[in-house]
């Protein structure tokens, strides 16, 4: 101690052994660090610099353009309208899906529900199951002449629905699909949620007189705070990066996003503009476009939904 | 029993003891391998890395010539990789970024992308060592090369050859009364069959008459038809304002507002979506590739089927079609030029074209080949042949752009029910802009 106080007022020297110990932990640190570096950091450092560039995917000078890209993605109708598509995907994605799975969580939570577990994984399989081969099984579900949703429409007397041919029900139906492939995720992760709201509380309730929706309103709601926070800002991040389904329900003749652009989302937005028509400064530019609205969209979620719970 | 004499090893032992064994390591690895003794020093190893995109039978058939010419020429192997499509433009463009050593030697690219490659300078041209331009002028048919060439020299080699033709359903036409084998006297004629093959249950489509999904080889090969025979060949990109020569011509407006009539009448691009809908025998007539033969084969072998030449835009003009293709090109980074281009010239040649043909099914470039009765086994073969002789590249410049521009010119009029002139004007404007961002700046 009073070693460490005649050396306060500067910089306390490290002993041999503090020395030894601090160059083991950087060196145990050292590959995750270089990793980080040359797989996440130096990539997007990489990926801002292309954006500056008139760069082409095509080997040639890339002269440096500064914001052009940027300003030029912000007037592109196209790059708009695929921003236009990807919101409302979002918006009418998101909020059924969640309001769906918390539904089927609190009717999976319930202890006399007969073949509970059975029931869980059943909703769960669709999770598990590989993007490409549900986008063409829908695919063949959507067909208007013979497909099997529009028979079952026709059941109720609803007919001529054109689902993915046509530029009013393309988008509704990508939304169909990733609201019924996401609710097993959703509903996990609220069963989860359902599972820590301690059972005294609705035992005191009862107790003081509430019936089951003021029990849910009044305890369960408020307490699945962090549940429906992180479900909001995973699935809003996720339906704004929404690719697979998009693509493969929509490719006529190698290119997505039909019809009239009904469906051009902005991720496939971006990987056509890179990939396919080979303009990766460009490309790029949309990329960080993207990340600044996912970014400005997720703190604005975290700022009007975060509070502090009280399991007391 | 004596205790065995053990201590613990220190951290800066096993450190050291760790370095030395990795430097050990290294300096093994480095060391060239023996060479037996009164071995004759080895020639030099030229190893040359080919990448593709994937499809089975090409891969295959890469596969061959890569024994054969590993085999003919000791000292030179072939990396040969054939790469899923999705994933082949992200690689090779990486590939190429990186640079030697990274990129491959040996590529393809389609015919759209040869002029911007060369102007990058990415490429160099087929070595006179292996094939003088002359020679390459004189034995491939023109147009299968035309694109490839940058002054006097040649930059690329050409691979999957394609021409544009109308496949009709047989049995379908014959029900009609109509006979499949008759070819198409004009444009007017081919909209009047595909009005009389279409039918219709009430408001749903049972049967398209003409499947016109392709729309951008349609309108390709509609516009280019009209330049190439009514316009002494006119290109459809200005050499001076590097803008479209479509708004100078009406009738290129009056054929696009055609095929928007045909396809609105005759197709239902609402029925079957996304189905092989010619294979299934629920539309009369696609317009296809030659390659098309080899997927009707695997998914309705009992499909009996005729090729037509496509219609001319008034009776009795000549036969017109698009060609495309893609070429095999040898990257500036190439350690060995003479023996990439060896390679190359090996799997494009005469001899090779014939194995690809058995092989792969595609259509041979080779003059001398397109009148040879080995490609021309019946009549659906002579016709597919016949049209190597009257077809011209496709003028894009870029490429998948034009996919997308040419599409929805035809979709805003047909499901979005927008003017077609309005559409077009459009449709114009945006491919001005593909073109400037495609054409290499001077």
């Amino acid at each position: 101690m009073a070693t460490q106080a005649a050396v306060a007022p500067g910089r306390r020297r490290w002993s041999p052994q503090e020395r030894r110990e601090a160059l083991w932990a950087y060196a145990f640190l050292g590959p995750a660090f270089f990793f980080l570096f040359v797989l996440i950091l130096f990539p997007i450092l990489f990926a801002f610099w292309i954006s500056l560039h008139d760069w082409s995917l095509i080997p040639r000078d890339f002269p440096l353009i500064g914001l052009k890209n940027y300003v030029e993605a912000l007037k592109d109708p196209l790059t708009l309208k695929s921003l236009r598509n990807t919101l409302v995907y979002t918006v009418g994605a998101v909020p059924v899906s969640m309001t769906l799975s918390l539904i089927l969580a609190l009717i999976m939570n319930q202890d006399k529900l007969p073949f509970r577990t059975g029931f869980r994984t059943a909703y769960f399989i669709p999770v598990i199951t590989s993007w490409v081969a549900v986008s063409f099984v829908w695919v063949w579900m959507f067909e208007p002449r013979y497909g099997l949703v529009n028979a079952f429409l026709a059941l109720f007397g609803i007919t001529g629905i054109k689902w993915l041919a046509s530029p009013v029900w393309a988008l509704p139906a990508i939304m169909i699909v990733s609201i019924w492939k996401g609710l097993g995720y959703n509903m996990v992760i609220f069963l989860a949620g359902l599972q820590g709201v301690p059972r005294e509380l609705h035992e005191a309730a009862k107790i003081d007189g509430a019936n089951r929706w003021q029990s849910f309103w009044h305890i369960t709601f408020p307490l699945l705070n962090p549940t429906i926070v992180f479900i909001t800002i995973t699935a809003v991040i996720g339906s704004l990066q929404v690719f697979t389904p998009a693509v493969i329900m929509t490719t006529v003749q190698g290119e997505a996003g039909g019809p009239i652009n009904s469906t051009r989302v902005m991720v496939y937005h971006i990987y056509s503009t890179a990939f396919r028509y080979n303009q990766l400064g460009y490309g790029a530019a949309l990329a960080f476009l993207l990340f600044a609205l996912i970014l400005v969209i997720t703190l604005v979620q975290l700022r009007l939904t975060q509070r502090d719970v009280d399991y007391s | 029993m004596n205790k065995p004499n053990v201590r613990n090893l220190s951290r800066r032992e096993l450190l050291k003891l760790a370095g030395a064994s990795a430097a050990v390591t290294m300096m093994a690895a480095c060391t060239p391998a023996p060479t037996a003794p009164g071995a004759a020093p080895a020639a030099k190893e030229i190893k040359l890395t080919h990448w593709q995109h994937h499809s089975v039978s090409r891969a295959q058939t890469v596969e061959h010539f890569k024994a054969r010419f590993e085999d003919e020429n000791k000292g030179v192997t072939i990396d040969f990789q054939s790469i899923p499509w999705a994933d082949y433009w992200g690689k090779l463009a990486s590939g190429i970024a990186a640079g030697k050593g990274s990129a491959p030697d040996v590529f393809q690219i389609p015919m759209g992308l040869v002029e911007e490659y060369v102007a990058g300078g990415n490429l160099v041209p087929v070595s006179n060592l292996v094939v003088a331009a002359k020679e390459i002028g004189d034995s491939y048919l023109p147009w299968t090369i035309q694109r490839g060439k940058k002054g006097n020299d040649y930059y690329g080699l050409p691979l999957d050859v394609q021409t544009l033709l109308v496949y009709r359903n047989d049995k379908l036409f014959k029900e009609a009364g109509l006979d499949p084998k008759a070819p198409f006297k004009d444009l007017n004629d081919l909209y009047e069959q595909s009005v009389k093959l279409t039918k219709k249950k009430g408001s749903q489509t049972d049967q398209v008459g003409f499947d016109t999904g392709y729309y951008s080889a349609w309108l390709t090969t509609l516009f280019q038809q009209f330049l190439q025979r009514e316009k002494n060949g006119t290109a459809w990109v200005d050499a001076g304002t590097k803008k479209l020569v479509w708004p100078k011509h009406p009738e290129i407006l009056d054929l696009f507002k055609w095929f928007c009539k045909l396809s609105a009448e005759t197709d239902d691009s609402a029925f079957m979506t996304g189905q092989s809908r010619f294979a299934l025998g629920k539309a009369a007539m696609t317009l296809g590739h030659p390659v098309t033969r080899g997927s009707l084969k695997t998914q309705a072998p009992d499909l009996a089927y005729t090729i037509v030449p496509f219609a001319p835009r008034q009776a009795g003009q000549p036969l017109y079609t698009a060609g495309s293709h893609w070429m095999w090109v040898v990257g500036k980074w190439v350690s060995d030029v003479q023996s990439a281009w060896k390679w190359v010239y090996y799997c494009t040649n005469k001899p090779a074209q014939i194995v690809w043909s058995d092989l792969g099914g595609d259509l041979p470039s080779f003059k001398e080949l397109v009148d040879d009765p080995r490609f021309r086994k019946d009549e659906n073969a002579k016709v597919v042949m016949d049209s190597l002789k009257y077809a011209t590249p496709w003028e894009w410049v870029g490429w998948a752009e034009w996919v997308k521009e040419l599409g929805d010119g035809r979709d805003r009029v047909v499901i979005g029910n927008e003017a077609p002139d309005k559409s077009f004007n459009t449709m114009v404007d945006n491919l001005n802009k593909v073109i400037e961002t495609h054409t290499p700046k001077s």
